[in-house]
């Protein structure tokens, strides 16, 4: 009977393939056995079938029974942090590509406001839908194979003891939820600016005719574009791992000083090359007024000194970072 | 707000789901197939779905407490479990650790 094979087919698509064959066999047995009780040694009707088939419920819920387990794509474990980072990544774009929008609409050179928007409204949802695409195809893995990974690295799961149980934080060991999120949403908007329009970060000066100065040159920041973005994910991972623990351990001091040491090594290689600094900055500031005619500037000197001190900035600040969070953690003493 | 009837009868069928692993252990020292075990445990006033019995078996096989072969009868190929040795065992524990619950249970209520 033609119902009793979609059931079966209902049933047996959700199930392994191993066993598939052989409980396919057994439902059909199982299923003909209740009709023929039911027909009375007659010939079964269609109404038999769905009589037997209502007994039996739910292909899904049945499928789920054989199987042992409900399926997740993201399940409850994870299914809160997923909205929250979801959340927090969509806000993050939105934020971003409003703001590369701005400062399009004041220094680009689209002149069309229609075409402006429609082209806004398009990277807008383009982007929206690939960010979600790629959170939920990353919880999903996680969902599929986190706990297998758990396991091979010897984390365990799902086994505690008292003794692993959190102190109480102190206050000042927290990090408040807003940090991190600043710090993502900051991240990524400094990532779309630096593959949209690196060329409109600069000097924006008031009303004069050069109303604009690039601080890079664009052709070689360009060069650097893969190793920046690098930069900045290394950043927006460290945002996410204090989002994570929510207060200052000691694996996540150690976590956040790896970080900090890759990203300024990352930031030394590509600020040792003084010539992403745009050459003629110190003619259109003259240009523009700011610098004084007369005024004798070498203008290979001040690349390098601008080199060196973001150079000095970035080794100051990561130093900070690193130490202050090392600071909380080992002044609290919890692992 | 659930009325007691409705409260007893989900409790009943938290007791049941207990005791299901038991009866059906119980019935299977001679081979029996999904259907026939319905019955038989039926006669004996333990009412049980096939679409819970027929994954639990599987299960139970799984867990080394069944062995099962394909027989045909009646012109029909049906699957016939039967108690492992490992299954007698665990069956005979399981009946020392329920008469062991029995007595306690009698005892505070």
């Amino acid at each position: 009977m033609e119902i009793v094979d979609r059931y079966i087919y209902a049933v047996t698509k959700r199930l392994n393939p191993k066993q598939k064959d052989d409980i396919e066999k057994e439902l059909r047995g199982l299923i003909e056995d209740m009709m023929a009780e039911r027909a009375n040694d007659s010939v079964a009707t269609e109404s038999d079938a769905e009589e037997v088939l209502i007994e039996l419920g739910d292909p899904i819920k049945l499928a789920d029974k054989y199987r042992g387990s409900t399926r997740y794509l993201i399940g409850p474990d994870y299914y809160n942090l997923y909205l929250l980072v979801c959340k927090i990544v969509l806000a993050a774009v939105g934020f971003g590509i409003t703001i590369a929008f701005i400062i399009d609409a004041i220094v680009g050179q689209q002149v069309n406001a229609g075409v402006a928007i429609g082209e806004y409204m398009g990277s807008l949802i383009s982007s929206v839908f690939s960010v979600l695409v790629w959170v939920t195809i990353i919880f999903a893995i996680n969902e599929r194979y986190g706990d297998s990974l758990k396991r091979l690295i010897k984390i365990n799961v799902g086994s505690w003891k008292p003794s692993s149980l959190p102190k109480i934080p102190v206050q000042k060991q927290l990090i408040k939820p807003f940090e991190p999120i600043f710090g993502i949403v900051f991240g990524v908007v400094f990532l779309i600016i630096v593959n949209t329009s690196s060329r409109l970060i600069g000097v924006y000066l008031g009303d004069s005719d050069i109303s604009f100065i690039p601080i890079f040159q664009e052709q070689i920041l360009h060069n650097y574009l893969p190793i920046i973005n690098v930069l900045i994910c290394v950043g927006i991972v460290k945002e996410f791992f204090k989002l994570i623990y929510g207060r200052w351990t000691i694996s996540l001091a150690a976590i956040n000083g790896a970080l900090n040491a890759i990203s300024l090594v990352i930031a030394i290689f590509i600020l040792s090359n003084p010539e992403i600094w745009n050459p003629n900055i110190a003619a259109q500031l003259r240009d523009a007024g700011v610098i004084i005619n007369g005024v004798n500037i070498n203008f290979i000197v001040i690349q390098n000194q601008i080199s060196r001190t973001f150079i000095a900035i970035f080794v100051i600040s990561y130093a900070i970072d690193t130490i202050v969070a090392t600071y909380k953690a080992t002044k609290y003493r919890t692992l | 707000m659930e009325d007691a009837e409705q409260i007893v009868a989900n409790l009943m069928l938290e007791l049941r789901r207990g005791t299901l692993i038991l009866s059906v252990l119980s019935q299977l020292a001679s081979p029996q197939y999904g259907y026939s075990l319905i019955h038989c445990l039926e006669d004996k006033g333990v009412l049980i779905e096939a679409g819970t019995l027929y994954p639990l078996l599987r299960r139970l096989e799984k867990q080394n407490l069944l062995e099962s072969k394909w027989e045909v009868t009646d012109t029909r190929p049906r699957r016939y479990y039967v108690l492992s040795t490992t299954g007698i065992d665990v069956y005979k524990k399981l009946c020392e650790e329920w008469n062991l619950m029995v007595d306690k249970m009698s005892k505070i209520i």
